[in-house]
């Protein structure tokens, strides 16, 4: 007899109805298929033929005995649309998802984000963020605007700045070390 | 097979053709088969600098509509034997290019030729984009100024969208050259410094060339300045040449002033 030992990681989902949880799968299918699923709730006939064309893997019984920490692993369901190149000047981007760039954005370029906009770059062109927050480092010369309302360079020391929209007011706050990018 | 380089710079008169003639003299000054094509059409000045005004009976448009031969149309420098001119047409304007027929003559040139380079007109419209869509690498032009690095910017975004290898998810690559650098404006700041510029355009540096008043005299008596051997300018345009050649030659600071070395002085107190 022949045993081999795999150390795996396990995600845990609830299914509440066939509409959302597929909807959940398909965004996340590609991360998922790294992962065994253990699902809980009704295994509908649509679902099953999703978890058999897509070649998941899963299961529905999960018995683990011994310390079982339960890790909660949060996933937002949004889009990120990532931009590994220079943004140059010209160059118009729209995004209605989150946008993470890892590059600078020149002047004369202008981007364009429904969603949170984290810019690893220096930014001397122009941001429209309409998100709820914002990862930037600015020169004086960029144009910043959040949730429609021009933020005052002065507030934007040269350095990484986080710009959150709590509901009601917009605060920047500078961030001293700036963030390891792995 | 040759290398096809486009000479661009988004921004007009910063220096493009100059850069084409001394980088076409240079390379060939290294034994290398080069032709220079001017791209500007309608305004072309490629053959002025080269001193060649008065021996262009057809250009690139008669050869591109079979109204002449390469052999005919193409045009040997007085200064090397292995240097040719495609001279632009002074008629025709930029939109009498087509691209099959561009795509045709860069293809000829480059089995003829080592370096085929050229020289793009100013701005991003129709002329420049032919200038660059068939080329497998380009040679930016910028002056230390921000007007300048903005077009450049957006022209080196052009080349990454449109160009035929980009489009092939090849490589362009992209070398940069800062020309009328003006050691006293860097020192007092109203230049911006190489290192900034390096950083906004994130392409390969190739040289930088001093701005230099012999140039304008060389250019109006049609013996390109990097000839003249005690120009600077001339000097950094020589080894711009010879690292387009592969030669690795050390970089010079033409941004601080030439202060005469100890030696220099000791001596001069002598005379
Ligand atoms: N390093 C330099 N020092 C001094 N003058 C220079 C230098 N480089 C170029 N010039 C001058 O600048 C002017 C413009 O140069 P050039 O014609 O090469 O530019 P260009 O980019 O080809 O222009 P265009 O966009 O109109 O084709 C010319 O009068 C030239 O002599
Ligand atoms: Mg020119």
């Amino acid at each position: 007899m022949k045993v081999k030992q795999y150390s795996i990681k396990v995600f845990e989902i609830n299914i509440e109805s066939q509409s959302s949880f597929l909807a959940f799968m398909d965004k996340n299918i590609i991360m998922l298929r790294h992962y065994l699923i253990y699902l809980k709730g009704e295994i509908t006939p649509a679902i099953q033929e999703y978890l058999d064309t897509n070649d998941v893997t899963y299961t529905t019984h999960l018995n683990l005995r011994g310390n079982k920490e339960q890790q909660e692993l949060i996933l937002k369901q949004s889009d990120l649309k990532i931009i590994d190149e220079i943004v140059r000047s010209g160059q118009d981007i729209r995004v209605e998802s989150d946008l993470l760039v890892l590059n600078r954005v020149n002047s004369g370029a202008k981007i364009y984000v429904e969603g949170n906009l984290i810019i690893t770059g220096i930014v001397d062109g122009m941001l429209f963020c309409n998100g709820d927050f914002m990862l930037v480092h600015t020169s004086p010369k960029a144009m910043i605007v959040f949730n429609g309302v021009e933020i005052d360079g002065s507030l934007l020391q040269n350095k990484f700045n986080k710009i959150i929209f709590n509901g009601d007011e917009i605060l920047v706050s500078p961030i001293e070390k700036e963030p390891k990018w792995a | 097979m040759g290398v096809v380089f486009a000479v661009i710079s988004g921004k007009g008169g910063v220096g493009k053709t100059t850069t084409t003639a001394n980088l076409g003299l240079g390379i060939a000054q290294e034994g290398k088969k080069v032709v220079l094509v001017d791209f500007d059409l309608g305004q072309r000045n490629l053959d002025l600098i080269l001193g060649l005004e008065n021996r262009v009976i057809y250009d690139m448009v008669h050869v591109m509509d079979d109204e002449a031969g390469l052999k005919q149309a193409l045009i040997k420098s007085k200064h090397a034997d292995n240097l040719f001119l495609l001279a632009a047409s002074q008629t025709k304007d930029k939109t009498a290019l087509v691209q099959e027929k561009v795509k045709k003559l860069i293809a000829t040139l480059k089995e003829e030729f080592d370096y085929v380079i050229l020289d793009a007109p100013a701005g991003i419209e129709s002329g420049f984009e032919h200038t660059i869509m068939f080329a497998d690498a380009t040679i930016v032009v910028v002056n230390p100024e921000v007007s300048s690095i903005r077009d450049a910017d957006k022209a080196i975004g052009i080349v990454d969208a449109k160009c035929e290898r980009a489009k092939e998810n090849k490589k362009v690559q992209k070398y940069l050259i800062i020309n009328r650098i003006n050691p006293a404006m860097v020192t007092s700041g109203e230049m911006l410094m190489s290192g900034d510029i390096l950083d906004i355009l994130s392409i390969d540096l190739l040289g930088k060339i001093p701005e230099d008043k012999a140039i304008v005299e060389a250019s109006n008596t049609g013996k390109p300045i990097i000839l003249n051997e005690k120009s600077q300018a001339g000097a950094a345009y020589k080894r711009i040449s010879k690292r387009l050649c592969g030669i690795d030659v050390d970089f010079e600071d033409v941004e601080t002033f030439n202060t005469p070395s100890l030696m220099g002085k000791i001596k001069s107190l002598f005379q």
